[in-house]
């Protein structure tokens, strides 16, 4: 049973329709990406997903759908913030207690997040008092405190420094590593490549790509290689077009070439091949090409 | 509930731990009493500086009638220009002239270098003993028991008949004391009603410029957030307004003032601070909702305080006529109904009809009630309403819409 599964879910505001019957599922310890532009109806569905707004038409089904199920759902949100005039322990506290955890449990869950998040002398600090990263790690142990099944995260490395996004990063994969299935909403397609097996890519409402990662870079791969050896290949008459970068080169295959054809000539002539890659595009580009007016 | 519940309780604590509500309810008492007691004393001073001026020296006059008899304290003068030389050296401190014609006219021109103000232009600049002098003049001929009499002619004893016929046990000064109480309760009851609904909207206010309520909203739902923070904050004004009564009540023991007021009184007190409490707090959270900071919630909200504060200004046609069109009037209207109902009972409660007591709390129960389905709805719509106002048509849409 997948872990979260949302069937044609549609949301429209007055006339304008925000998700326009969204299919996806996630499965058990996965992580997941959630991609999309600004306005792509990202926020709308992961409101949906959390019960904060109701679909128009269509099915969610969370975890094993048993009632309070959202206890079990951890959230991120991408408008977030925290009470600015409490102190950090008890908006732990309060945020702990309101997803069912049991009070002894929350003040020693509070402790043991902060301390993970490297912000155990906060506890007693007020929010206001502490800087704009160090409000976003109290948020993400608000988050983690609860140990959900299911951890839903808008833009978690927004506003965080390099040392502190792979501090995140870390915390994600060894949830993810112990089955907490991870929905991550981001722009940085990076991040996503390098922690998502799989993705969902809306964009004004509709869904437009859907599955692995992997699969969907072959999908969109358009006939390159990267070669080093130590030929000057530009002339050969499988190559369109070709452009350096770095030690390697960049070759574009003509239509009818294969990759496994050109490598088994060049090494038939006897070249000595350094480096032989398929060229496939990151996920930067394939967004880019997706969501292109 | 049980979300509710911690809702409640984070909202207590939160509230009573703030500086400004522990000043609010120990220290505010304190100095509202003094700048009070502060502002009739040297107001009273001001009077009384003014007016000694011309009480603590003596009074010319000039006497064209004829009939004064001189008199210590009292320096006659010639004429007026004599009179006028003599107050203006200062030799006197104000004098009067006395027509020919005094006994048909009864004028008298009083002449002083006093300037009118609001507090004293009503008193005319006389010494003490100007009158008695003046009655004893009149009826020189008469003897002393007639005379005492002209000076004090009457000393009213009024007997107060209740609607069966039979003397009334209330006298004068119980009647005032129970406008005083009356009148504090009336204070009590507006300001505990609408610290505690500014306290709802201010904290709500804070959850959407902080951004925090997404998070909230993830884990309860609007109407059992709203619940929570009803209770907690109706918890915190109870709490206030328990402290507000019980220094009072030993201001009073130490001003050894008798209490006309029933036990009833604070049942009353209890039930009206609620129902008017989740009313005012219901609409200004359904309203501030949709404002996107707290200068717009409170724009948003500031109808709901107007109304409440509306009773105020008819509190003189209570005073005088507590059973009285207007006073009823009020007390049917659910905004204002708390704070009339609960004066009207406190100065009159044998004359308070008791099926104006129950149609007002029923009426009360009804728009509560009716306060808290629309608000529920408006609170749902606004909570994640960031940077956009909603316009009259949208917020009409969202009253009616249900769900």
């Amino acid at each position: 049973m997948p872990a979260l599964e949302v069937r044609g879910v549609t949301k429209a505001y007055g006339t304008k329709v925000a998700v326009d019957a969204a299919s996806f599922s996630v499965g058990r310890g996965e992580i997941f990406g959630l991609l999309g532009p600004n306005g792509a109806g990202k926020t709308s569905l992961i409101r949906m997903i959390m019960d904060i707004l109701r679909p128009d038409s269509g099915e969610i089904r969370i975890l094993d759908s048993a009632p309070g199920v959202h206890e079990r759902v951890g959230y991120l949100p991408e408008e977030r913030g925290l009470y600015q005039r409490q102190r950090v322990g008890d908006i732990l506290q309060f945020l702990g207690e309101l997803k069912g955890l049991p009070r002894h449990v929350a003040e020693r869950r509070v402790e043991q997040y902060l301390d993970r998040v490297g912000l155990l002398e906060t506890k007693k600090k007020r929010m206001r008092e502490l800087s704009k990263g160090m409000q976003q790690k109290i948020q993400l142990a608000a988050v983690l405190l609860t140990e959900p099944e299911l951890m839903i995260l808008d833009e978690p490395f927004e506003g965080l420094d390099p040392v502190n996004r792979v501090l995140i990063t870390d915390l994600m994969k060894e949830f993810a590593a112990k089955g907490t299935t991870i929905v991550l909403s981001s722009h940085r397609m990076d991040q996503v490549e390098e922690m998502c097996r799989s993705v969902f890519l809306i964009d004004r409402g509709k869904g437009m790509l859907s599955g692995e990662v992997r699969e969907i870079k072959e999908r969109y791969a358009d006939n390159s290689v990267f070669l080093d050896c130590d030929r000057d290949v530009r002339q050969h008459p499988d190559v369109a077009r070709t452009e350096t970068k770095g030690q390697a080169l960049k070759i574009w295959l003509r239509e009818g070439a294969s990759p496994e054809t050109f490598l088994a000539g060049l090494l038939a002539d006897g070249a000595r091949v350094r480096r032989y890659e398929r060229a496939l595009p990151s996920m930067d580009e394939v967004f880019v090409r997706v969501v292109k007016p | 509930m049980r979300k509710s519940w911690i809702v409640a309780r984070h909202e207590f604590l939160v509230t009573v731990k703030r500086v400004w509500f522990v000043v609010a309810t120990f220290v505010l008492p304190f100095v509202f009493a003094g700048i009070g007691y502060g502002m009739h004393a040297v107001g009273q001073r001001a009077v009384e500086d003014s007016i000694a001026t011309v009480r603590n020296k003596p009074m010319g006059f000039v006497d064209r009638w004829g009939g004064l008899a001189e008199r210590p304290g009292f320096l006659k003068y010639p004429d007026e220009k004599a009179a006028r030389q003599a107050l203006l050296a200062k030799a006197t401190g104000s004098y009067l002239v006395i027509p020919e014609d005094y006994l048909r006219t009864g004028e008298v021109q009083v002449t002083t270098l006093r300037r009118p103000t609001l507090m004293t232009s009503q008193q005319p600049p006389l010494p003490p003993g100007v009158r008695d002098w003046l009655v004893e003049a009149i009826l020189k001929d008469v003897g002393p028991d007639r005379i005492r009499r002209a000076k004090a002619p009457l000393e009213p004893r009024t007997v107060f008949l209740d609607e069966s016929g039979n003397p009334s046990q209330e006298d004068s000064e119980e009647t005032a004391k129970r406008a005083l109480t009356a009148y504090g309760f009336f204070l009590l009851l507006f300001m505990s009603i609408f610290t505690s609904s500014a306290y709802l909207l201010q904290g709500m206010a804070e959850e959407k410029e902080n951004r925090v309520m997404e998070m909230v909203l993830s884990s309860i739902t609007p109407n059992q957030l709203m619940l929570g923070k009803l209770i907690g904050l109706g918890a915190a004004g109870l709490l206030q307004m328990a402290v507000w009564t019980s220094m009072s009540l030993v201001a009073l023991v130490f001003s050894a003032v008798a209490l006309t007021v029933s036990p009833a009184s604070f049942f009353f007190c209890f039930a009206y601070f609620l129902l008017g409490y989740v009313l005012f707090g219901s609409l200004m959270l359904g309203f501030g909702a949709l404002g996107t900071n707290l200068r717009e919630s409170q724009q948003m909200a500031s109808i709901w305080s107007f109304l409440g504060a509306s009773p105020a200004m008819i509190v003189i046609a209570l005073f005088e006529a507590p059973q009285g069109t207007v006073a009823r009037i009020f007390s049917y209207i659910p905004f204002t109904a708390p704070t009339t109902m609960m004066f009207r009972y406190v100065i009159d409660p044998k004359g308070t009809p008791v099926y104006d007591i129950v149609a007002s709390m029923l009426l009360l129960v009804g728009s509560t009630w009716f306060a808290l389905r629309i608000s529920a709805r408006l609170y749902r719509a606004g909570l994640l309403l960031y940077g956009k106002r909603p316009g009259l048509r949208e917020i009409w849409r969202w009253m009616i819409q249900a769900g």
